[in-house]
């Protein structure tokens, strides 16, 4: 019993992080037709933001809370003064834009920061385990999987239930209509940004004590969460959540089963995917 | 592909013929190392700049034909002409595996899945340690040798710089002559009709996928080649080859060069280096200043350096700007 609710815990504590990272890569993508590559580089500065954050006032929660509000700051200054001057001219200068973005985002955290890995300290209330369907755990698991379901289901609610929400959908699925019926597509492309960023903050934030925090970092989730989107199918944010939990779970099998290969699992997946379905799991096959 | 006067190339090559007659063994070998790279972005170009596909895995090829490289050196043979050719077609049957399944995908998801499958080949070499090196990599390699047996005169072999030097400078020399021919072929020209529209293209009857692929082998085999060499160059194979901002990197040496120039992305590879070897003496942070030109250059001058610079020169002589060559080489408008 023990080992089932750990490691289902670690397959769900990997989703939901993934999910977090690929729902704004995937709605920035969607809405916006950018593969945003800085993408991982917002994550990795909303993990410095939080490590500043909880030193700095001593208290971990409010890092929770701020890191993801001074990253959707950052992000939006990024979209409005470097991003915007790309709108119309195709998706190759956005891609190469971001990629430039990767190289500065890496040294500028080796400068504010330093280049050494670094790490904080849970705080009194979640270094231990709590009891979980008879099976001790990690407390800090626990949160980052409530606080990553909370987000979840907001985002689904927000995207499915609400007006702007709606907004958000016309504008994925034709940008000109949208536009052409008075939605003003250029505030909510910097509206969707803010909350991807938002988003990818928190991830950072929420990974510090479990993965640490170094410069690169963002680099290497940036294909997690790539992966992730494509085999969801792009634009799709349910798609990104059916796969980023089977992605969290396939790796943890592959914990189990194949530990020398287990990074190597979710390309296998990927794979898979592309070759029965290249649209992803809930894309629409243009 | 702008039309390339023979004079000035003339000269070049009579200079790089001359050039390590003036330099000293470490420069001749960053020369060398320049040329490699430049082998390996020319090879992406055929991509970006003919075909309009932005690979983000093309260190994937760079690194495939380093591992063989490592493997045959050390374990089957020393000769560089069986090397080059086993990296040739092993670099053709990847491309062509990988290049089926990434070609799959359009647009965007092209970009994603080129990343995907170039770190699935990083994290494979990762978790086989015990005949990879794992993060380690594969140390002391041997430099090729032209000619069988041990005794060999040092010019015979590539621990020669001299030889290594001119050996690399006839590769891309030759790299360079087909570059042109195949911008003269009709297979350069149906590339170029792929690159600007390929709903078009295939409404013509050309099979898109088909050649596309084809250009894919040939980027891919050429990449191959270049990994070998450079594996040779080094002595050694680094993993970090394989992992995506390497592929990043050629990039940024392509579009910072400039796609539509013949001779663009060896520009930007000897920039790039140069920029690495002797900023990154007097500054760690290199990286941030070359983050930033990349940006300035994406924005204001989409088409890379060597156009303007060429630009530049027409204005001066009161020659208008060459407005079909701007056109053949602006990038491709949204492929998806």
């Amino acid at each position: 019993m023990q080992i089932i609710v750990e490691q289902v815990l670690n397959a769900l504590q990997m989703g939901v992080l993934l999910f977090l990272i690929a729902s704004g890569l995937s709605l920035v993508f969607g809405l916006m037709h950018v593969v945003n590559l800085a993408h991982g580089a917002l994550y990795m500065v909303g993990a410095y933001f939080g490590i500043t954050v909880a030193r700095g006032l001593d208290n971990f929660y409010l890092a929770l809370l701020l890191a993801p509000l001074l990253t959707a700051m950052l992000g939006v200054v990024l979209e409005r003064t470097l991003l915007a001057r790309t709108y119309g001219r195709g998706m190759y200068p956005q891609v190469l834009l971001t990629l430039g973005l990767v190289f500065a985002f890496d040294e500028l955290v080796r400068i504010i920061w330093g280049a050494p890995i670094q790490t904080l300290a849970l705080p009194p209330g979640l270094e231990g385990t709590v009891m979980l369907f008879g099976a001790s755990v990690p407390a800090y698991r626990v949160l980052v999987v409530v606080i990553g379901a909370v987000a979840i289901v907001a985002l689904l609610l927000g995207f499915g239930r609400t007006r702007l929400g709606a907004m958000v959908r016309a504008g994925v699925d034709d940008r000109e209509m949208a536009a052409a019926l008075g939605i003003d597509v250029n505030r909510l492309f910097s509206g969707v940004f803010a909350v991807g960023s938002a988003l990818a903050g928190l991830a950072g934030v929420l990974s510090v004590p479990i993965f640490n925090a170094y410069p690169g970092m963002g680099s290497e989730i940036l294909i997690s969460a790539l992966v992730v989107v494509v085999v969801g199918g792009m634009g799709s944010l349910a798609g990104a959540l059916i796969a980023s939990l089977l992605i969290g779970a396939a790796t943890v099998v592959g914990q189990i089963y194949a530990a020398e290969f287990s990074t190597a699992v979710i390309y296998l997946v990927l794979v898979v995917v592309l070759l029965v379905r290249p649209q992803g799991l809930m894309g629409i096959a243009r | 592909m702008s039309p390339v006067r023979h004079w000035p190339m003339l000269a070049v090559l009579l200079a790089a013929l001359a050039l390590p007659h003036f330099t000293r063994g470490t420069q001749t070998e960053f020369a060398t190392e320049v040329m490699i790279t430049g082998m390996f972005a020319l090879s992406l170009n055929i991509l970006i700049g003919r075909l309009g596909l932005i690979s983000f895995g093309h260190g994937l090829f760079l690194g495939v034909g380093a591992y063989l490289a490592g493997f045959m050196l050390r374990h089957l043979s020393e000769n560089l002409f069986l090397l080059l050719a086993a990296a040739l077609l092993v670099g053709i049957v990847v491309s062509a595996l990988v290049g089926a399944m990434v070609l799959r995908l359009g647009g965007v998801g092209f970009v994603m899945i080129t990343i995907a499958f170039c770190q699935l080949f990083y994290v494979l070499i990762l978790s086989t340690q015990t005949w990879s090196g794992g993060i380690n990599g594969i140390p002391s390699i041997p430099r090729p040798k032209l000619w069988p047996g041990d005794d060999l005169p040092n010019w015979l072999t590539l621990d020669s710089e001299f030889t290594f030097y001119y050996v690399t400078l006839g590769a891309l020399v030759l790299l360079m002559v087909g570059l042109t021919r195949l911008d003269a072929s009709p297979l350069g020209s149906v590339f170029s009709g792929i690159r600007q529209n390929a709903a078009r293209m295939r409404a013509l009857g050309y099979p898109v996928r088909r050649f596309q692929l084809i250009g894919f082998v040939m980027a891919g085999s050429v990449a191959a080649v270049a990994g070998a060499l450079q594996a040779s160059l080094f002595n050694l194979v680094d993993p970090s080859l394989l992992f995506w901002t390497t592929s990043g990197e050629v990039i940024l040496m392509v579009i910072l060069g400039g796609v539509g120039a013949l001779y663009g992305p060896l520009v930007g590879a000897a920039l790039f280096l140069a920029l690495f070897h002797y900023l990154g003496t007097l500054t760690d942070h290199w990286r941030l200043v070359l983050g930033i030109v990349f940006v300035v250059v994406v924005l204001y001058a989409p088409n890379g350096l060597v156009p303007l610079v060429t630009n530049a020169v027409r204005r001066w002589r009161g020659v208008k700007p060459g407005s079909r060559a701007a056109a053949a080489a602006a990038l491709p408008e949204d492929a998806a």
